[in-house]
């Protein structure tokens, strides 16, 4: 399958292959570690919710958004968040998802299916694309898995205001990972066996397992972090015309779409995903057969001549 | 939950999956959202409101709360779960309410004095990041100014109390930093409403549960209970 006869060491592949996502791993798993080892020394450290040093706190922007709006006040902490976030999906575009969430590993751990194996489903399906429902009245510069995440966080934001508490914090993936984790810790320290230890788990693998494609059209984190990183300029995947199997030898490869968790076509711009979506997990370029990427880092080169 | 959809039937603008180029019907502009796509959100947010709903109708008991955290409803309304000040307090006296205490508290701050009890150090205030926990004047808590920080009042269970039954303990009214239990002239001990703050000492040293365990239970014979009032 390698018309240019662009070889690889099949070794060599492999393991280049394989070094992002372990990579993604590592440092998924250090995060974790990070605030569970804060946990249990006392360290008042936190969660992805909230965390930092003394008064200094840096929070999950819709969380900070919603324990505002609730209380119906505006905080220094929770400004400054906001602002934080912003900034860090300008920088780094929805670089989060991948390589500090916890969830697309936990995923892993309870359900064989991918998200990017939800959205190969629905290709076949449905032909090639899911017939759409609201293809006339869609928003301008708004589109695909985007307007529904920003929906859900929509309703998040407007039951939080309605209610007087975070909903959403109360079912969020994000959050029930680290109370399982922390309900664990205690567990063990302090012997405190409640239900939640079960519930919170089994609450996770029902969203993760019924929701599949939670990262790339539900999540309100994601969507609050994609609204901004349609301005991220840096490390956007891109696609070397000249190398491509497509564009220079009008083959029929979908290689790089189908290894996109966030459905992105950089290609032929046939996926729901598009390219503020992200989220810098190098995949696609793993698993280009014509190995024509540019490593992430390597396109802002080209770009700068 | 969210239904995933029937098949969405055949697109007119079908053609060969992976194919490159122009797909018929497509100007290469985005693609609105898929019908499965709307009905996952739909069901979310169906969801969420059900949730919001029930929990706040939902009655919840009463939980004795970390310093500045008086205020149920502004606690409530702030707290994200962090557990920033569970894992701050140093005495290990705050723990995450669970689910059985009331669904919309579920993972807020709540005391456990079995584990531990409050000094007033202000550490957990100090590192809320919502003002959940509202800051409070340290010093004055400390020296043991009601009006500065009350957790709640510590309530005696004379039935189960060793001193009131056998008269053999007087642990409470010894332990308590701020003079709030003294003995009766017959040795039992009895709470100082007005002098209480709530700190918990008495119910983390109360040895009924050890000494008593055939009665079963997790209540000890002294216990600090939440006030009504905001703190």
């Amino acid at each position: 399958m390698n018309p240019q006869g662009v070889q690889r060491e099949a070794s060599e592949g492999t393991s280049n292959r394989k070094r992002f996502r372990r990579l993604r791993l590592l440092t998924v798993l250090l995060v974790l570690a990070v605030y569970v080892i804060g946990l249990v020394l006392n360290t008042g450290l936190g969660s992805l919710s909230a965390f930092g040093v003394g008064s200094i706190a840096a929070m999950c922007p819709v969380g900070a958004l919603e324990t505002m709006i609730a209380g119906r006040i505006v905080l220094p902490v929770p400004l400054i968040a906001i602002a934080v976030a912003v900034a860090a999906a300008v920088f780094f575009g929805r670089a989060f998802c991948s390589w500090v969430c916890p969830v697309p590993l936990t995923r892993k751990l309870v359900t064989n299916k991918s998200e990017r194996d939800a959205f190969a489903a629905d290709r076949k399906k449905s032909g090639s694309f899911a017939k759409a429902f609201l293809r006339q009245r869609q928003w301008p510069g708004l589109g695909r898995n985007e307007t529904t995440a920003l929906g859900v966080l929509g309703v998040t934001l407007a039951t939080t205001l309605a209610f007087g508490f975070p909903v959403f914090c109360l079912v969020c993936p994000i959050g029930l990972v680290f109370a399982t984790l922390f309900a664990v810790v205690r567990l063990i320290a302090f012997n405190e066996l409640v239900i939640d230890v079960l519930v919170f788990p089994t609450l996770i693998v029902l969203e993760l397992v019924v929701l599949r494609k939670w990262c790339a059209t539900l999540c309100p984190v994601g969507g609050l972090l994609g609204l901004f990183s349609r301005l991220n300029k840096t490390w956007l995947p891109a696609v070397d015309g000249e190398k491509c199997l497509v564009t220079s030898a009008g083959a029929s490869c979908d290689a790089c779409h189908a290894a996109c968790n966030s459905d992105i076509d950089l290609v032929g711009n046939r996926g729901t995903g598009q390219l503020h979506d992200c989220t810098k997990c190098h995949a696609c370029a793993d698993h280009c057969d014509a190995r024509d990427f540019f490593p992430l880092a390597e396109a802002e080169r080209r770009k700068g001549g | 939950m969210a239904a995933e959809g029937s098949g969405a039937g055949a697109d007119a603008c079908r053609d060969d999956a992976g194919a490159p180029g122009a797909r018929r019907g497509e100007t290469g502009g985005p693609l609105a959202i898929s019908r499965r796509g709307l009905f996952a959100a739909a069901g979310v947010s169906a969801s969420l409101l059900v949730l919001g709903g029930t929990a706040a109708l939902a009655g919840h008991e009463q939980q004795v709360r970390p310093p500045g955290g008086q205020d149920v409803r502004g606690l409530l309304a702030g707290c994200n779960h962090c557990g920033r000040c569970v894992s701050v307090c140093h005495t290990r006296a705050i723990g995450f309410a669970s689910l059985t205490e009331g669904l919309i508290g579920v993972r807020t701050p709540v005391m456990r004095f079995s584990l531990g009890s409050c000094d007033f150090c202000g550490d957990c205030a100090t590192v809320c990041p919502t003002g959940a926990l509202r800051p409070f004047d340290v010093a004055a808590a400390q020296a043991g100014d009601v009006s500065a920080a009350c957790l709640g009042k510590a309530v005696l269970d004379e039935r189960i109390c060793l001193a009131w039954t056998f008269s053999s303990c007087n642990l409470c009214s010894e332990k308590c930093p701020y003079g709030a239990i003294e003995l009766s002239e017959t040795g039992q001990p009895v709470v100082l409403e007005a002098a209480c703050n709530g700190c918990g000492v008495c119910e983390n040293v109360c040895p009924v549960l050890s000494l008593r365990s055939y009665i079963g239970g997790s209540d000890r014979a002294i216990r600090v209970l939440p006030s009504t009032e905001e703190g």
